[in-house]
């Protein structure tokens, strides 16, 4: 037994120690890096999402100028319909115009939520993304840790059995 | 030309055509023109399987490496009480 263990003990000695000198900080800078790319990402994402929602402001308002603009039009007797006859301030045409302004409205209202709701969801997948590699770093500096105890624990077994022999 | 859903939702409201309605509204139209549904799905990172795998496997690791520590620091020194009789 105690024959055996000494022809092993190199072995793992040597073995422990080849483990060891991988040293994790290139895969550490990897991911720290990575990890920057995120937070560029959320940056980016969030300029992003801000230019969307203005653009669909933007848009809202336009509606806004458009629909006093077509009063103003059919008011000076300027509009004309497919056969050629002016359009008058009536009731119907006032209805019309709401109707379309209204439904104009609450599609660019939705596509604002929408818009909301996607962005939450892609900054909560760069959140997720950014913890797993916090994750992954974690593991491998406990890995590290474990195979640097292992290493210690070695040395001091064949530092035991050097003075013995 | 309006977007085919944004028309179609128009034509629902007003319960005319749209060209038609586009003609005596022009102001309007030309904004409604200009707007396009967006097709936005995505999908949350968290709730798909490979996610919620990798995380099952990260506290796995650290459970295992955990263990692993504890048993080092039990095994070493009652392997350097055997080499030492």
């Amino acid at each position: 037994m105690g024959t055996s263990i000494r022809k092993t003990l190199p072995l793992v000695l040597f073995l422990g120690l080849l483990v060891g000198c991988e040293t994790p900080h290139a895969t550490l800078d990897l991911i720290s890096v990575a990890r920057k790319g995120m937070a560029t990402t959320r940056q980016s994402q969030s300029a992003l999402h801000q230019e969307i929602i203005t653009h669909l402001e933007t848009r809202k308002k336009s509606l806004d100028h458009a629909f006093d603009t077509d009063v103003v039009l059919v008011a000076s007797g300027k509009l004309q319909n497919s056969d050629g006859e002016e359009i008058t301030l009536s009731p119907e045409w006032v209805i019309s115009a709401r109707k379309g302004y209204a439904a104009a409205r609450d599609i660019i209202d939705s596509e604002i939520q929408s818009a909301q709701r996607t962005h939450s969801t892609q900054m909560d997948n760069i959140v997720a993304a950014d913890e797993a590699l916090d994750m992954a770093s974690q593991l491998i500096v406990q890995q590290w840790d474990v195979s640097e105890k292992i290493k210690q624990q070695l040395l001091n077994i064949q530092r035991r059995f050097s003075d013995g022999r | 030309m309006a977007d085919e859903l944004v028309e179609q939702i128009l034509v629902r409201a007003t319960q005319r055509a749209y060209d038609g309605w586009a003609v005596e509204h022009p102001s309007l139209a030309a904004v409604i023109d200009r707007i396009t549904l967006t097709q936005r799905s995505i999908e949350p990172l968290r709730e798909s399987e490979q996610y919620k795998q990798a995380v099952e496997s990260y506290q796995r690791g650290r459970n295992e490496l955990e263990l692993l520590n504890k048993l080092t620091e039990i095994a070493g020194p009652i392997i350097q009480k055997i080499l030492s009789t």
